[in-house]
This record gives C-alpha cells, structure tokens and sequence, in this order.
C-alpha cells in the first residue's frame, strides 16, 4: 500500500499494476465470485445422440416431402375436392324465364330513370310548359321509327303533341345507346304512364332503328336534332322486323329467349 | 496478465480487422446485386407492362384533369375544396326559391283540386 | 503469490473491469427495461384491440396494426438489442478480462440508438411503416442502428483480439459469432429489402429470413453465452460437456440461417426453398437440446442453488425454454401442421417464445447477476425479483402455449372447410383474451422489475456483503442455513 503522502510517480520502485488495483477496492459482489472453471469432458450421452438423430430424420421426412426441387408444390397445400358451400336457405339460384314485355320493361324503366326522367318527369307527363307527355302521345303510341328517331336524334321546332303545339328542344339521346337499351326504353314508354300499346319493340327493331340513325348522322359526329317536317316524310312507319308475343319467355339476364 | 498481447498497435489492428469485416458484408452484398435484379427483360411480357403503365397513365392524367381549374363557358371547375366554401357561402346567403311544386294539403292544392 | 493474494488481486481486477464498464452496461439495461415496459404495453394494447376492437379507438395512432408493429418492433429494438449490448459488454470484458477504455462512446452509441427506436416508434405511429415483418420501423432508423451497432460492439471484438492469452471460454465463442452475425445479417436483410431494386417475391423471402435469422444468429447465442456463463459461475462447477458444447455451438451456427422462409410455403418460390426452411426449423431441436442439456446437467446438483439464486432460476428457466422451443420448432415444421398454422397464431406464439421466453429469461438472469456487481449494490427487495419471475413464467407460457396450441387449433378450423369460417374466428377469439390476460400478467411483472432496476440504478442498493437471494421464508439467518456466507 503507498503512503498517502508519497506521489505514486514519483517512486520507482511502485508496482504500477499494484498500485493501480488499490485505487480500487474490491467490491464484496467480485470478492464471492467463483472461478469460471474448466470445462468438464464429460462424453456425449447416447441418448442425446439418439434424440439428435430422431430429429434429423424428421427433419429429412420435411425435406423429403419438397419432392422434385423446383415442382410446384400447391397440390400439398390445397384442398382437394374443395367447392364452395352453399349458402345458408337457398338452393343454387335458378334462372326464372319472365315475359319479354315485363323484361324489357323493366330494363327501360332503369334507363328512363337515367336519361328522361329529368325533363319529361317521372310521371311521363311533362312539366306542362317545356316538356311533352309522353302518356297520351300519339307520337309514342304511333310508329315505332319516328319514336326511335324522335330518341336518338332529338327534336327541334313545333311540335303537335296531345293537342298542344310545343316549341321546345330535345337533345338526342343516342350517345351510349345500345340495341337492347333502345328496344327496352320504347318498350316501357310504350306500356306506361297510360299509354297501352301492348307490344314489344325487339332488339332487331331496335338495331334497325340505330342504324336508320347513323345513316342521317353521316360523317358527323352526332345528328342534328329532327325536325317534324323530316319525321313525316321520312320516318311514319313501323321498324323493320320480326314481331314477338309480348308473352315469350326469355332470360331476365341474357334476354335470350328460353325455348318452353 | 499478459501485457505483451495488449500492445495500441493490435488494438488499432482489432478495430479495423473489425471494421473491415463488417463493412466486407456490405461489398459482398453489392456483388452479389446483379444476380438478384428481377428479370424484368422478358419480351413476353414486355407489352403487357407496357400496356398497364399506359392504362395507368391515362388513368393519372384523367384523375389530375379533374382536380385542375378550367373554365367553361362562365362557369369554372376549381379543385373541391375550392368550392367547397364558395358554394356553401352561396347556400348561406341563398333565399328559396319558388318552384311549382304544391304541397299536398296546401291552401293552394286545395283551391286547384277544389277547381277541377 | 498465495491463492488468497491471487483472489485478491482477481477481485480487484473484478472491480475494475466493472467499474470501466458500469455506465454502458447499466445505461442499455436500464432503458431497455424502460422500453419493456412499453412495449408490453403496446402488446396489452394490441391484443386487447384484437378481440375489442373500439377499444381506445379515437386513438388512431395506435390502431391494431400499428399498436401490434409497434409492440414487436420495440421489444425487439428497444429492450432486445439493448439488453443484449449490456450483456455482450460486460461478458465480453470479464472474460477477456480487459477494462473498457470506450465507455463513453457506447454510451453515446446507446442514446443514438435509442433516439432511432424513438423516431422508429413515432414513424410506425404516424403510418410510416414499411409494412415488412419486423422491419417496420421507418427506412432511417436502420441506418442509425448499424453505425450505433458498429460503435457499441467492435470494442468487444478488439477486447477479445488483446484478450489475456489461453482458454477461449465458451461464452466468448457464441458473443464473438453473434457479434459479426448480427451485421451480415442487418446488413443484408435491409440493403436486399430497401436498397436494391429486386423482385418483390425475393424481398419477402429475405424478409422472413431475417426474422428467423436474427433469432437463431443473434438472440439464441447471446442467450447461450449468458447462460455458458452464469450456471457454471454462481455453481461453481465446470460445464458439463465441453464436446455437446462444441456440437451446440456449431449446429446452431450452421443452421440458423437456413431457417424462416417456411412462411411462405405456397408462395411462388422456388419450393425447395420453404422446405429446407422447415427442415432447418426441425433441425434446431438439436442446439436447443444440447445446450439445454449441457446446462441443465451442470446444474444438475444444485436444485436448491437454482430455487435461492435469482440469476441461476432465470437460467434454469431460460434453458427449458429453449428446449421447449427446440420440441415446437419440430411440431410447427411439420407439413401437416404448418398447412393449419401457417396463418395463425401460432407463428406469433413462437416468436414471444424465443423472444421472451429464451432470450429474456437469459438477459433477466444476466442483469440479476450484473447490476450488483456493476453498481456495487444488492438487489432491495426479494418479494420484487419472486414477483417478476413468477408472473413471468406463468405469463409467457400462457401465451406461448396459448397461442401456438389455439393457433393450431384456429388452423384446424380454418383447414375444415364443411364448417363455417365463424367456428375459427370463434377460436381466434377466446385466443386473443386468453393472450390479453397473459400479457397483462406479464406487464405485471415487467413493472416490477422496472421498478427495481429504476431503483439500482440510481444506486438505491442494499450496501451488503451478502447477495438478495429469493428463497422462500423459512426464518433461516441471511447468511444461509447453516450460518456460512453465500456464494452467490
């Protein structure tokens, strides 16, 4: 132990590495430690041996199930015979035929919702001041090609509709009309807000129609709205095609007809 | 203790044998990058990627269209929340108007029935 | 020099190199206990969300699966890696018998790290997780780890280089392979995830390669080292085997990194590769059972040591542990089960077990043994220290068994698929509460010893010569039964 006067450096003959370990006491905690001792060599026991190789080989049986290295192994992980259950209540959903006058109808109320409703109003009878009814109108009730030019074109100038004259404008509503769009609008507005024709407007009428349409569009991008002069000389007929029983049953979904 | 294996030298040494080590992880894993870039060259596939990313960006410039100002006519498409104030503003300050719509039982729907 | 002089100068020596080390080494235990604690919490939170999912709802930064990330990611970075820094530390400076000249450095490396697990918690929060599996803290919070890493660890490497000649102790084996593992690993997990533009399936085959890698590479060898050290130094003998440790050591560093990718069996990988995943996750039965074994023998005669000690129970547990995790790692690789567990519980079950129940375990019975050492005080309390254990035990093996049984079950279910999907998520469901008590258990006793360590840290000690030794009441003096002084 140095003397507390003494300066450590100053004295030569100081083990540094003793002085150094009295700077610090030895804390009771390091004082009762063991020494780590060496190891023992102890030999493996067989039965760790044993249990080592049980695991590798179930090991092995995991490899072994990888198969041919770079296979597609999803067969092992997918069900097989896997289908989807059926719903709770419900056998699988059958198709049921309905009357092709009630389908179209149907199809053309959607699209009378969309296209027309907002000036020729849901009533079918117009505003009274700008826009016709369509109930009681003879240009509805009459022949179907004027109807379908009347849609697809629009109208412009006088108009004589259920005994009033109309000097309005209708914007033709050809832009994303399709065959069963056009043959199920005149369907509905044929057999609604009074009106009673009681027939059918087919989708090959309705082709026909359109294509009555882009003949008069020509080149343009769009036809000019018709007036009634053109609608009188050109358009008084009925649509060219094969008349259906408003009775015929067809698939709601395809609008194909089912054979009985 | 055994001060001849404690020398500044080898503890330099230690620390950039260490240092080199870890940073020989970093530069073996850059040499090792090309073999794992995604085989993005197929031809086959080529047209399609293309087709999407077109697909993709019509999609981006129509959606961004919508959000731009333009005027149209004296009317203006501003981004909403633009409009948002503006027009709840209008409502605010908007008085009713008249529309032609009869309330049932109203004074006056009871006159016009009460004509017909 | 007389055997008494040589203890005497070993002593001091002791001290010394405790004292060189004692700022770092209680610095990462300290707020690694701090970090426990949250992330328990955020585990709480996270399983209670699982099951309630309005619960804290207008909270919406803490949402289930930003609450989940979160408690994995900082149990993980936040009391994992520290606490195994503090370990590493002090271990590797004992046995190379070296003081650290560097302490302030890690110190300073410990506060970056931990402002990363900050930023990294804030970012997961706020949304900006990265979405990949135990990766998730936001892209710079990795950066700040490895260089804080690299400032932490390499003055364990070169202590071991300028080591004091002779025997390279057991311990030291697995520190030095978990110290240049653990950046390999880091390194390339992140630069092939983050940094290279590689297709998305390989990145999440790296991805999950990492999780397993920096279990089996990183957290089992520290914990091996704790233990290699621990049970033959409070019972004094020497280990068991010397060659089950040598077959130990390299099984586990030879197989560790083939493991993880069988969580994506069915992927379209290459199907070799969740194969020889699953082969490798069966084959970790083997380091696990000679480890345990070699552990659990050296202890063998001291049951009664192990009940006192408060180091050597943790140790003991820690070790059975591990060989549980060694038999669930077989069960959980079979393809006929991990066809059912793949997407359950049970791979989360697992996790805690290496993370808490192995590695935790270790670390507690590591900073139970090194705090007194290193702040020259006693533990307070034994009732404490009985709490955390117990709590911890009986917490941890509820959620491990828990999840990893109702995970296969909840597999079973999903696998049948004549019966509805609702009979799993019912399974789901008693799993999660079941999970939430557990946690809240654990929380328990992880507040404990928050406290306690708190406590130490501040050098609120008991001044004795005489260690805190949990034994049951038995009115016996404290200087054990028979009146000689304890040696642990």
């Amino acid at each position: 132990m140095s003397d507390n006067n003494q300066k450590p450096d100053l004295n030569e003959d100081l083990n540094v590495l003793d002085a150094h370990g009295n700077l610090v006491e030895a804390s009771a905690a390091s004082s009762r430690e063991n020494q780590l001792q060496e190891n023992g060599m102890e030999p493996v026991s067989l039965w760790i041996i044993l249990a080592c190789f049980a695991g590798v080989l179930v090991a092995g049986t995991v490899l072994g199930k990888s198969g041919v290295l770079s296979a597609n192994s999803y067969n092992e992980f997918v069900v097989s015979g896997y289908t989807q259950a059926e719903r709770p209540g419900g056998a699988e959903e059958v198709i049921v035929p309905a009357a092709i006058i009630d389908v179209f109808a149907k199809k053309g109320a959607k699209i009378y919702q969309a296209k027309c409703q907002g000036c020729h109003q849901p009533t079918g009878l117009g505003d009274g001041a700008n826009f016709p009814p369509l109930g009681g109108s003879e240009w509805v009730q009459g022949d179907t090609s004027a109807l379908a030019q009347i849609i697809l074109n629009g109208v412009i100038g006088p108009i004589k509709v259920a005994g009033r004259t109309w000097n309005g404008a209708m914007p033709g509503q050809a832009a994303g009309m399709t065959d069963e769009d056009l043959a199920g609008l005149m369907t509905y507005i044929r057999n609604s807000f009074g009106n009673e024709t009681g027939d059918v407007i087919s989708i090959e009428m309705a082709s026909n129609a359109l294509a009555d349409y882009k003949t008069r569009m020509g080149p343009a991008p769009v036809a000019p709205p018709i007036k009634v002069a053109e609608l009188e000389s050109k358009y008084m007929v009925s649509l060219k095609g094969a008349k259906l029983d408003p009775a015929t049953k067809v698939n709601p979904e395809t609008l194909e007809v089912v054979a009985e | 203790m055994d001060p001849q294996r404690d020398t500044p030298l080898k503890r330099f040494g230690a620390f950039w044998i260490g240092l080199f080590i870890v940073v020989s992880f970093g530069v073996a894993a850059l040499f090792l990058s090309p073999s794992f870039k995604a085989d993005m060259e197929d031809p086959a596939l080529q047209s399609q990627y293309e087709a999407r990313l077109a697909i993709k960006a019509d999609v981006d410039a129509a959606q961004a269209e919508q959000f731009e100002f333009k005027k149209n006519g004296n009317k203006a498409q501003v981004a909403p929340e633009q409009a948002f104030a503006y027009t709840a503003k209008q409502l605010l300050t908007a008085q009713p108007k008249k529309t032609g719509t009869v309330v049932p039982g109203s004074p006056t729907d009871l006159k016009n029935n009460s004509g017909n | 020099m007389s055997n008494d002089q040589t203890n005497t100068l070993d002593a001091r020596l002791r001290t010394a190199i405790d004292k060189s080390v004692s700022n770092p080494v209680m610095f990462f235990f300290t707020t690694g206990a701090l970090w426990l604690v949250v992330s328990i919490l955020l585990g709480v939170l996270a399983s209670l969300k699982s099951h309630w999912p309005t619960f804290f709802e207008a909270f919406g930064e803490l949402s289930t699966g930003r609450a989940y990330v979160a408690h994995l990611n900082v149990l993980i970075y936040g009391w994992c890696f520290p606490a195994a820094f503090g370990a590493i530390i002090w271990f590797m400076s004992r046995l190379c018998r070296k003081e650290s000249k560097h302490a302030g450095i890690i110190v300073a490396a410990g506060l970056v790290w931990n402002f990363g697990v900050v930023i990294g918690l804030l970012g997961v929060m706020l949304g900006k997780s990265t979405g990949v599996p135990w990766m998730e803290f936001p892209n710079q919070c990795w950066v700040i780890f490895l260089f804080a890493y690299i400032l932490i660890a390499i003055w364990s490497f070169v202590q071991f280089r300028v080591r004091e000649g002779g025997h390279v102790y057991i311990s030291q084996w697995y520190i030095l392979a978990a110290l240049f593992l653990f950046p390999w690993i880091f390194c390339s997990a992140h630069i092939f995830t983050f940094v290279f533009d590689g297709h998305p399936v390989m990145t999440a085959a790296v991805a999950s390669w990492f999780k397993s890698s920096i279990v089996n590479l990183f957290f089992i060898p520290v914990a091996a080292a704790s233990v290699y050290y621990i049970a033959p130094k409070v019972t004094g003998r020497p280990v068991h085997s010397y060659s089950l440790a040598l077959l130990g050591f390299w099984t586990l560093i030879i197989l560790g990194a083939w493991g993880g990718i069988q969580k994506l069996t069915g992927a379209p990988l290459p199907a070799f590769m969740p194969y020889v995943s699953a082969a490798a996750g069966v084959l970790f039965f083997i380091p696990a059972l000679t480890i345990g074994y070699n552990i659990l023998m050296t202890t063998k005669s001291h049951h009664d040591l192990a009940k006192k000690s408060p180091s050597l129970r943790f140790t003991v547990a820690s070790v059975i542990a591990l060989i549980g995790m060694g038999v669930a790692g077989v069960f959980l690789n079979l393809p006929s089960v991990m066809r059912g567990t793949q997407f359950s519980l049970s791979g989360y079950g697992y996790e805690i077990l290496a993370l808490y129940g192995v590695f935790s375990m270790s670390m507690f019975a590591a900073i139970y043994y090194i705090v007194p050492r290193v702040t020259k005080r006693e533990w307070l309390a034994p009732s404490f220290i009985r709490t955390h254990f117990n709590l911890s035990a009986y917490g941890v093996i509820a959620v491990v068994m828990g999840s990893i049984l109702g995970g296969y079950l909840q597999g079973a279910a999903v696998e049948a698929i004549d019966q509805p999907f609702s009979d799993a998520k019912a399974t789901a469901y008693m799993i999660s509460i079941f999970n939430s008590i557990a946690w809240v258990i654990i929380l328990i006793s992880n507040l404990a010893f928050l406290f306690h360590i708190l406590l130490m840290a501040v050098r609120l000690g008991r001044h004795s010569k005489h260690a805190t030794l949990i034994e049951e009441h038995h009115g016996s003096s404290p200087h054990g039964a028979d009146g000689k002084v304890n040696n642990y």
